[in-house]
This record gives C-alpha cells, structure tokens and sequence, in this order.
C-alpha cells in the first residue's frame, strides 16, 4: 500500500504571465493531517485543485493514490472527497435529498454519521439548500464531503464561513475523523490557531513554492525569537547569520527570528557577544508572520 | 474624473460591454450617414435591432453595479450609475431618428418601435419581469402576424399618431418603472440574485444567487408544483446507489440550478406558435411558402435546444465538483452528455408530435410528401449541429463567449435557412438535402470535438 497519497514533483502552473506554483514539489503522507498555510494569492487553491486533477500544470507530474491526477478511476475517486473554497449546490433541492442525491453516487455511506452532524450542526431535513446562509451552506458541504468516509479529505478554507461553535465542532469532528481510520487530511486555511489544533503536519506556501513542509512540532522547534540585550552596540554582522527571518534592534538591543534553531545558538550568541540571550517560543500565527517578512 | 466618468469607464474598459457597445454604435452611426447619402428603399434600417446583442452586455453590466450593497450604502452611488446607464439605452435613439429623418418616415414612429425591442431585451437582462418576457414574445409574434406587421408599418410611416404617441407613453412609463426597480433593489428582492457572470473569474453572480435566499422563500406555488414533481422522481432515483452508468445518468439529470420542467414550457409555446402559424398559413400554400413557413418552428426547435444547454452554462461554477464523484473523466463527460441528449429528445420528440399536428390541421396535403421528409431531414441534421457546437462552446469558461456563441448560432439558423426557403421548388430540394446531410455530419464532427475537449479541459 502506497505511503504517499499524493505525489507533486516539479508542478508549474501559470495563468497566462503569472507563474502560480513554480517547480513545486510535494508528497502528502498517508495518515497525516496536513495544514496548508500560505498568503492570499500564494497558490493554496491551485495546489489542491492541481493535485485532484482539476487543473492541469504546464509541466510536472501529480499522482493520487498512485494513478495521475488527470486520469483518476472510479475507485479512486470514491477513496476521496472535495470541499471547495467557495461553495454551490443545488437549490432547489431539501437538505435530505442532496443527501440521499449524493450517497447514491457512493458504494459506501455512513448514515449514522451524517445524521449525528445534521444533529449537531442544526441543519433541517426538509430546509432548501438555497435558503441556506453561507455558514450553512459550508457544514452541508463538509457533511457531503464526509458521508463516504474518505480516505482522502482535501478541504479549502472549510472552516472560513462557519461560527467559533460550527468551527470548533468541525475541529472535532475532523480529529475524531483522523484518528478513527487511516486517513490523510489536507487542508488549507488562515485560521492558524485551528491548524495547530487538528494538524500535525504543515506547509507553508510562499510565491508558488514550499517554503516548509514538516510536523508542526519541528517547525516550532526550528522557528524561534531571540531577544538579545548587550552593555555595547551590537555588531552589524549579526544580520548574516544563517536563517535569520526578521530583525530588529536599537544599539544594543536586538529581536530577532530564526528558521534553524538549535539550543546552542544562544549559548554561542552568548558567548561570541557578550550578551544576554533570551529565547521566545512563537505560535503558529507568529511563525508565519516571520516566515513572510521581507 | 468626476464620479459620471467613472462610471463611464466601468463600462468602456470592460472588454465585452466596450466592444459590443462600441462596434454596434459604429455600424449604426455608418448606417445613418450611408442613409443621408442614400436613404435606399426600406422604410426603416434592420441595423439598430443588432444593438440589442449590445444591450444584453450593458443591461448585465448595470445589474452587476446595483445588485450590491454599495448602492445602499455608499453616498452619491446610484445617480451616476443610473443616468449612464439610462443614456446607454436611449441616446442611440437619435441615430435611429436620424435614419428615419433620411429615409422620410415618422421619427416618433421609427424612435417608438425600434425603441420597444430594445426596451424589452434590456428590461429582460436587468430585470426578467413576467411582462417584459411577454412584450418581447409579442414583438417576436408580430414579425409573423400580418395584421400586427401592418399596424407596425403604419407606425413606422406616422399613419398612426395617436398609437404612436400611446407606445412611447408606455415606454417612458416602463423605463421610468425600471429604472425605480433598480433604485430600490434590495437583497429581499427575488430579482437581486438574478446577475450574470461575463467572465469565468466573475465569482459574484454565483456567490449572489447562491444567497439569494429571497428567491427560494419566496417561491410561489407555481415553483412549488415543479419542485415536488421533481422532488418526487429524485427520491425515487436515489433509493438506491447508481452502479451503472444509466443510474449515474439519470442523477446527472437532476443537477441542474433549478428542476426543469420542459412540458410546461413546450406548451406555452406551442400555443404561441400555433398562432403564429395558423398567421402564415394563410398564404398561397407553395411548396416554397412550405419552407419559409417552416422557420418558425425550427427557430423555436433550436431556442429549445439552446435552453437546454444553458442549464449546463448555469453549472459551471460546480463541474469541477461534480467530477469528482465516482467515475472516470471520460464516464462523467459521456454520462452527462447523455442526460443532456436525452432531455434534448423529450423536447424534441414532444415537438414534433406538436409539428405533426399542426400539419394535420394546416397542411393536410403535405403529409409524408418529399418536401416534409427534406424538412424533417434538415431539422435533424440542423439539430446535431447544434447540440455538437453547443456542447464544444459548454466547455469554455467565458460566459460572454456562450452566450455570443448562442447568438451568432441563432444568427446563423436564419442566415442560413432564409435564402434556402426563398429558393424554388427544384434548387430547394437539393440544397435542403445537401444541408441535412451536411449539418448533420458537421454536428457528429462537433461532438467529437466537443468530448475530446471535455475529457482534458480545466475547472474553476
């Protein structure tokens, strides 16, 4: 069995002048539940609409479950499940019937489950999906992504309409998911106090590239803020260090942030500088504001 | 730049609306400074009616502008978007009245008509209001009726005054009604929603109709009565998992924005045409007048033909989505291609049975003659035709370009089958034959395309 649900290797895909992933390269691992964070217009969407085939790159080759995006078969598509960033579907149909209109797609339905969220996430049966409001339009399509029980879950910015109660049910819900079989998530987001909740690995996206791809834990090991404070002026050379995100500093006094951080850093700082040298552990929200500076 | 030049720019760098607007302003400024040179022999220039296809992009473009929450909200908003958007519709107007000056028949009259095709199309692209709908189909049927021709030319030649001067009251009144609609468009309105999109990128017209929650609550009982037929058929459809391709099928036939109800429509219509022929049959009945005759149904066939794939337009923006669902590219494109023809063949099957008894009552003579199998031959072939080149432009993300598309098919049908009923008996049938065999294997090449197309193309 394949350890890699989706493979990327050297994905470009432009629209017209602009290159919006630029010789990507990305392996989703089975089991993970992978955040994808990135700025607006950075490429999160066109990175998972590439990977399931709905948008061919200008070179690169993107594999799901094995087979290649463009071409995938029936079965695999049952193994997987979409929720696209912005949602439309069928109006004129009542809640129970664009349940029952999408599980006679499946081989496979999990009816208990999907009743329990109509419950939880207060969506009436008999209520038309075009008098939904957004936020409710958005748990429809997360409930229809989940009936099958996918194997693969690719979800763009699920959670960006729903309200902090919605949210955190869908966190749950989405762990509850992860943890109960063996299934990889992918998701993208701007909520990143929700990504540290549910994910256990991250991408950062930046300019059309992968910028970090690794468990959550090491990003945060690895990005760190440095207070340095000295009796004398600081030396100029201190910009060159290697992996330095973000820098700051009176004459004396320093803050800056690191992407490889290991605890001799400040004991060497220290040393070479006299100076005192506090570490800050940073948040996810924090790292990535450090990883886009510049 | 003041805020009405502002406005003006909207339009003018919007690619469609400026070289629609612009191209049609130019033909028909030519075509009144070649009337002054020559006034030629017309009572009036069929060149302005082409101003419509400018009018649906400007009517679009104007609805986009007011259906926002800026028009409520931002001070000074609506004026200059209104008082453009009200020149566009009616300062034209003085080219059309120069022609009819140049041409030496009533200003008002030539104003009044062209201006009440051109208020109707505009009407129906900012605000498809029942009555609006219906003055359109009426100004069509008048082109067919003799009587309403008549009445019209005497309009046109200020034969009729009063009636004239009665019209443009109506059409100040209707302009002055809309323009009010506009004013005070509201998200409570059903019509809020009802925007269109002019480029694949355009995501407000889907979000706005995603939300038009107004609409679906206020459904009458009308929409209701079509919503539990199909309600009925979808929960019978989907009591069980589709595991072949016919049962995928038959779910496909259920995806689209709204549940079509073709007879209800096929009806109206129907009886609308019935009229429309009985009118034209009153002529000498000639195997050519056969032909010309037989123009209005295959035109209305065709309208049928293109509604049916502007549902698949409306689905755009969920393909990628939809294709997602277990099957292959090539099972989903063929599966939804075939819910597609076979709609197309209910329509068309109940509309020939519909043909089928106009002829009896009509043209009893007619019946299985070789003139009514050519007909029928071109009808088919035209038919092909037009679902391949339908499902080929389906593909492309524009919504312009479909609907540009759709136009110059329609264009084309009358272009085409006008000159080939004006022929006579002899040179008629061979060129219907020719035609039948020619559209029909240019429609089987089309949907060859079109699937190779479908198999390959990118999602929103």
């Amino acid at each position: 069995m394949t350890q890699k649900i989706i493979q990327m290797c050297h994905v470009t895909k432009a629209f017209g002048t602009k290159v919006v992933l630029d010789g990507l390269n990305f392996n989703l691992q089975r089991g993970t539940v992978t955040g994808l964070l990135g700025k607006n217009g950075a490429g999160k969407t066109t990175l998972l609409k590439c990977a399931l085939g709905l948008q061919t790159p200008q070179s690169g080759i993107i594999t799901v479950f094995g087979e290649p995006a463009r071409d995938l078969s029936a079965a695999t598509k049952a193994k997987l499940a979409y929720v696209p960033q912005e949602v439309t579907l069928y109006p004129w149909m009542k809640i129970r019937q664009i349940v029952a209109y999408s599980r006679a797609f499946y081989p496979r339905w999990n009816d208990s489950l999907i009743e329990r969220l109509m419950k939880d996430w207060e969506l009436g049966v008999e209520e038309r999906v075009g008098t939904l409001s957004t936020g409710q339009m958005q748990k429809l399509s997360i409930l229809l992504a989940l009936g099958h029980e996918p194997e693969l879950l690719v979800l763009d910015e699920p959670v960006a309409s729903l309200d902090p109660s919605a949210r955190r049910q869908f966190l749950a819900t989405l762990l509850e998911i992860a943890i109960s079989g063996d299934r990889t998530i992918l998701f993208s987001t701007h909520i990143t106090s929700d990504l540290e909740r549910v994910a256990d690995h991250v991408v950062v996206l930046k300019s059309g590239k992968i910028v970090y791809h690794d468990e959550l834990s090491a990003l945060k090991d690895s990005v760190k803020r440095l207070r340095i404070i000295n009796a004398r002026a600081l030396p100029a050379t201190m910009r060159d260090l290697p992996g330095v995100l973000h820098w700051e500093s009176t004459d004396a006094n320093a803050v800056l942030s690191v992407d490889n951080f290991s605890p001799e850093l400040p004991e060497r700082l220290s040393r070479e500088w006299q100076a005192e040298v506090t570490v800050e552990d940073l948040n996810l929200e924090e790292i990535f504001l450090e990883l886009h500076h510049g | 730049m003041d805020n009405y030049t502002q406005v003006l720019m909207t339009y003018l760098t919007r690619k469609w609306v400026a070289l629609y607007a612009g191209g049609s302003l130019l033909v028909m400024l030519i075509s009144a400074v070649w009337s002054f040179i020559d006034p030629g022999k017309t009572l009036i220039s069929p060149v302005p009616l082409y101003f419509v296809f400018a009018l649906q992009f400007l009517a679009m473009h104007l609805k986009q502008q007011m259906a926002l929450p800026q028009a409520h909200l931002v001070p000074g908003y609506r004026r200059p978007h209104l008082t453009i958007g009200f020149l566009w519709l009616t300062c034209p107007l003085l080219l059309v009245g120069f022609d009819a000056w140049n041409r030496d028949v009533s200003i008002v009259g030539a104003i009044v008509i062209t201006f009440y095709v051109w208020l109707t199309y505009f009407h129906i692209n900012v605000w498809p209001h029942r009555v609006a709908i219906a003055a359109l189909v009426f100004a069509i049927a008048a082109i067919f009726i003799p009587h309403l021709r008549a009445v019209v030319f005497d309009i046109i030649l200020g034969r009729e005054p009063i009636l004239a001067w009665s019209l443009f009251s109506a059409e100040a009144a209707a302009v002055v009604l809309l323009f009010h609609h506009l004013a005070t468009l509201t998200e409570d309105d059903p019509d809020y929603g009802k925007v269109a999109a002019m480029n694949p990128w355009d995501l407000r017209p889907a979000t706005t109709r995603t939300q038009n929650r107004a609409a679906m609550l206020k459904s009458g009982r009308f929409t209701e009565t079509l919503y539990a037929a199909a309600s009925r058929r979808l929960d019978r459809i989907t009591r069980v998992p589709a595991k072949n391709f016919w049962q995928r099928v038959a779910l496909y036939r259920m995806s689209g924005d709204w549940p079509t109800n073709w007879w209800v429509a096929i009806a109206i219509i129907a009886c609308l045409e019935l009229l429309v022929v009985k009118q034209a049959a009153s002529r000498i009945l000639t195997e050519q007048s056969f032909r010309q005759t037989a123009m209005i149904p295959l035109s209305v066939s065709t309208g049928l033909t293109l509604a049916t794939w502007f549902t698949v337009f409306r689905r755009w923006g969920r393909l990628g989505y939809e294709s997602l669902r277990p099957a292959t590219r090539r099972q989903w494109v063929l599966g939804n291609a075939a819910a597609i023809l076979i709609r197309v063949g209910q329509i068309q099957i109940v509309w020939l049975l519909l043909q089928a008894a106009v002829l009896l009552i009509y043209f009893p003579e007619f019946q299985l003659s070789p003139v009514l199998l050519e007909t029928f031959g071109c009808w088919l072939g035209w038919q092909i035709l037009i679902f391949g080149v339908s499902a080929w432009i389906a593909s492309f993300a524009s919504y312009a370009l479909k609907m540009i598309s759709m136009g110059a098919m329609l264009g084309l049908m009358w272009t085409g089958w006008i000159p080939l009923g004006l022929l006579n008996a002899e040179q008629g049938r061979t060129l219907w034959q020719i035609t039948a065999v020619a559209t029909g294997a240019i429609g089987l090449g089309m949907c060859a395309v079109a699937y190779r197309r479908w198999c390959r193309i990118d999602f929103a």
